[in-house]
């Protein structure tokens, strides 16, 4: 019996469905009523879904950044690792609500969940 | 009883990722575990009937088996439509759902999730 | 730490869950699965020790091992069948994450 899911999301937007995907199966479990506590920890280019300046429209996609916010109006936490965002293309602006950490916060993070699920 | 929840998003001929899949249900269930998965994204291709791959095992025959053995199978309706994927097209005993009423009550009620994706 | 089982089916040239092993893995005991071509890494032995640099064991599963041919290069690697990977993800390990 699991409390709680974690969405683990390790692509970047736009150039896979997945991401969005996996932000909106956490709305899925929060609007359900059924799984109490569904989060995503950005990791990876994953972290890039996290990116202020993004503009979809350009490739006529939904918004990831719409994602992130609906989660966030859910009271979900969207974590984001620093140093995998430092590494990748260094200090970008994110949007406002997302929760930037460490690594080792980040391990906390994992270990609170009951499951985890990549995309 | 102990719940193992597998996630597919791969579609059944892309790879074999769905065959692993079938694998891990079929040896849960042999172990007395309870087994449940819900395709997400290309992964609805699992519960389409009529699947003919020729040589290639056919997981919609395996899936089949395993539905009176106790295994459970949802697919997301959103991701249905975008295929094209109509109700009435699903093999029977399975069912085209949603995150919300399905992979919810599967993660709620489940023990392990195995997510099988690229 | 929760124990962690990670599972892959990407072979070594598609494989980029390395750092998000290590990072994730950290002070808690942890695995990893080789399934379809992930099970290439059991027969390089630099590539395959890579993958010991993040996790405390490596299983490889045996179909996919034995329909390539391939030959054992990391003698640490542990040839499973199913209904071991079943053990492993439903009483050894807590948290199972794909990579």
């Amino acid at each position: 019996m699991a409390q709680s899911l974690l969405i683990l999301v390790t692509k970047a937007p736009y150039g896979f469905e997945e991401a969005f995907a996996g932000l909106r199966a956490g709305l899925g479990m929060l609007a359900s009523g059924q799984v109490p506590v569904s989060n995503a920890l950005l990791v990876g280019e994953g972290t890039l879904n996290a990116v202020a300046a993004q503009r979809p429209e350009a490739v006529r996609m939904p918004s990831n950044a719409e994602a992130i916010n609906d989660l966030l109006d859910f009271e979900a936490k969207v974590y984001v690792v620093r140093e995998d965002l430092l590494h990748l293309v260094g200090d970008v602006p994110l949007l406002d609500g997302v929760e930037v950490i460490d690594w080792e916060r980040a391990r906390q993070v994992i270990d609170e969940h009951d499951l985890v699920t990549t995309f | 009883m102990k719940t193992m929840v597998i996630q597919i998003r791969t579609g059944t001929m892309m790879n074999m990722d769905t065959n692993i899949a079938m694998k891990m249900a079929q040896a849960a269930l042999e172990k007395g575990y309870g087994v449940r998965i819900f395709g997400y994204g290309e992964g609805v291709t699992l519960i389409k009937k009529d699947q003919d791959p020729k040589r290639f095992p056919n997981v919609g025959n395996e899936t089949k088996e395993m539905l009176p053995k106790g295994l459970e199978v949802v697919v997301c309706e959103t991701c249905c439509k975008a295929r094209g994927v109509a109700r009435g097209e699903e093999i029977e005993g399975t069912k085209i759902g949603s995150l919300t009423n399905d992979l919810s009550r599967f993660v709620a009620e489940g023990d392990r999730m195995v997510t099988i994706a690229r | 730490m929760r124990s962690k089982l990670f599972i892959t089916m990407k072979s070594p040239h598609e494989f980029g869950g390395l750092d998000l092993m290590r990072s994730s893995a950290k002070g808690a005991k942890s695995a990893l699965v080789l399934f379809e071509d992930a099970v290439i890494f059991a027969a390089n032995a630099k590539m395959g020790k890579e993958l010991l640099t993040a996790v405390q064991d490596v299983y490889v599963m045996r179909d996919d091992w034995e329909a390539r041919g391939l030959p054992l290069a990391v003698p640490e690697f542990k040839i499973v069948d199913y209904p071991e990977v079943i053990d492993l993800i439903m009483e050894r390990y807590e948290q199972t994450i794909t990579v």
